[in-house]
């Protein structure tokens, strides 16, 4: 593939003429014509104009190495990628190259246009239709204090959360522990994994969907997952690797806050997306069942919980099935009035 | 502290036939306690134990007497919570009588949200399964029983 000439064509704000071309890149005119045929075969969507000449319309909604690397500037996440058509899962193949390779990259990023038993926690499934979107692993060597790994996910679905607030325009929120939704669906997994058998390394799974359209979910997940396209006017579609690239970014930025053991700063950026405060909620602590009104939710530390006029504190290893209830109702006390 | 620690510690007692040995660290305290296989006994003082070592109690017998089949104990590296297998529908990573290698994975731990895979690191048979599916285990708990090959 002829990355100069993508670049090039990148570079025009209009149609250049081929005549152009053969100057600047000092290539001929058949080789031109071969360049592009090989690149509308790859995806890419360019014009061709008998008088005006060439024009780059779009990049292909591919998962392609030189598009991903284009203008990331970040220092560790992706800098290494490992790019697949189909995997059983991201994860299963990050820990075979970390259990192969000792000095495998910090950062190093694994995708894949699809999956075919994709893990979800609880070693549920994660359906990964083909092309649809955004399956990958990222591997963390990072020593970590037992008491904060909560922050990787947490960590993870602050990334997601923000970068699709601030870069695709979508009210993404965090459901406790670490999924991301939009409008009460939801639109990413995230599932952090480590090994026994090998020290301060860690998995970190996200899948995030993308354009997936009602159908394209199985039939028990319409009502409670979404896509990006799902959620945007006009469901458009988007291009993954235009949202590959600002997630990265965002992945990079929380990792070095994690790596700097900002856990204040994390914990209280991963908390506003978090909008449970004050909602009424039922959950398990340990087997028993514990309702109370949300007073703060941290990553590690867990939920804070105002159950009559106190406040419980239950930490983050011991919390599950988080749920929104009915408040009670408060007593109406009568007022007599005289008329 | 983390489970080759752990296995030092083991062989420790192992070689100095220990049934009883605790290790006090900074905060960090940990208690391995062997069951008792029946023979003469001598209790002696506890050592006077200077800070990060280990103090030692109630050595086993002095005669060389029949060594139990010494298992080892596959110890949970942390707090969290306690799986046979990576889900409900997968068949346990481990039963009873299996072969296991150190690389094999025997259960998952999940702590704070992270999904920790377990491997055996040592190489035997799976004599006993010590916690239940879902149950929670503590750092340092007990989880398998192997008797090394």
């Amino acid at each position: 593939m002829n990355t100069d000439l993508i670049s090039f064509l990148k570079k025009q704000s209009h149609y250049i003429p081929v005549g152009d071309i053969e100057e600047k890149l000092k290539i001929s005119r058949d080789a031109i014509f071969n360049d592009v045929e090989a690149l509308i075969e790859q995806g890419y969507s360019i014009e061709f104009h008998p008088y005006l000449g060439v024009k780059l319309i779009d990049i292909p909604d591919r998962l392609l190495k030189h598009e991903i690397r284009e203008d990331l500037n970040t220092k560790i996440i992706g800098r290494k990628l490992s790019i697949h058509d189909q995997l059983s899962s991201t994860n299963e193949t990050a820990w075979e190259l970390v259990e192969a390779d000792d000095d495998l990259k910090d950062g190093t990023v694994i995708l894949a246009e699809s999956q075919t038993r994709g893990r979800g926690r609880m070693g549920r499934d994660w359906h990964s239709a083909p092309g649809l979107g955004l399956w990958m692993s990222v591997v963390l060597k990072v020593a970590m204090p037992p008491d904060k790994v909560a922050f990787l996910t947490g960590m993870a679905s602050l990334a997601v959360a923000n970068m699709l607030q601030q870069f695709i325009h979508l009210p993404a929120e965090i459901k406790w522990p670490n999924d991301v939704i939009i409008r009460g669906r939801k639109v990413c997994g995230i599932l952090v994994e480590a090994r026994s058998n090998v020290p301060d390394t860690f998995v970190l799974g996200i899948g995030l969907n993308v354009n997936q359209s009602r159908n394209d979910f199985p039939e028990s997940l319409r009502e409670t997952a979404t896509s990006l396209r799902l959620e945007r006017p006009g469901s458009r579609a988007l291009n993954r690797v235009r949202v590959l690239r600002p997630l990265l970014f965002y992945l990079e930025r929380v990792y070095d806050l994690v790596r700097k053991k900002k856990w204040d700063k994390l914990a209280k950026a991963w908390s506003e997306f978090v909008h449970m405060g004050g909602k009424h909620v039922r959950l398990s602590r340990a087997g028993e069942e514990i309702e109370g009104t949300i007073v703060r939710v941290h990553p590690s530390d867990g939920i804070t919980l105002r159950i009559d006029e106190k406040e419980v504190t239950i930490g983050a290893e011991s919390v599950s099935n988080v749920r929104e209830i009915q408040p009670p109702k408060p007593e109406t006390k009568a007022t007599e009035s005289h008329g | 502290m983390d489970i080759k620690e752990i296995h030092r510690l083991i062989e420790l007692m192992n070689e100095n036939d220990l049934l009883e040995l605790e290790l006090v660290e900074d905060s960090k305290k940990i208690r391995l306690k062997k069951k008792y296989d029946g023979g003469p006994r001598m209790i002696a003082a506890p050592m006077v134990a200077q800070a990060g070592h280990a103090a030692a109690a109630a050595p086993a017998t002095h005669a060389p007497a029949s060594p139990a089949a010494g298992t080892i104990e596959i110890k949970s590296p942390m707090v969290g919570t306690f799986y046979r297998s990576s889900s409900p529908e997968s068949p346990a990573y481990v039963e009873e009588g299996d072969q296991v290698t150190p690389e094999s994975a025997v259960c998952i731990v999940e702590a704070m949200k992270v999904f920790n895979e377990i491997k055996a690191e040592v190489e035997g048979t799976i004599v006993a399964i010590l916690i239940e599916n879902g149950q929670t285990v503590e750092y340092g708990q007990p989880m398998f029983l192997v008797k090394p090959a």
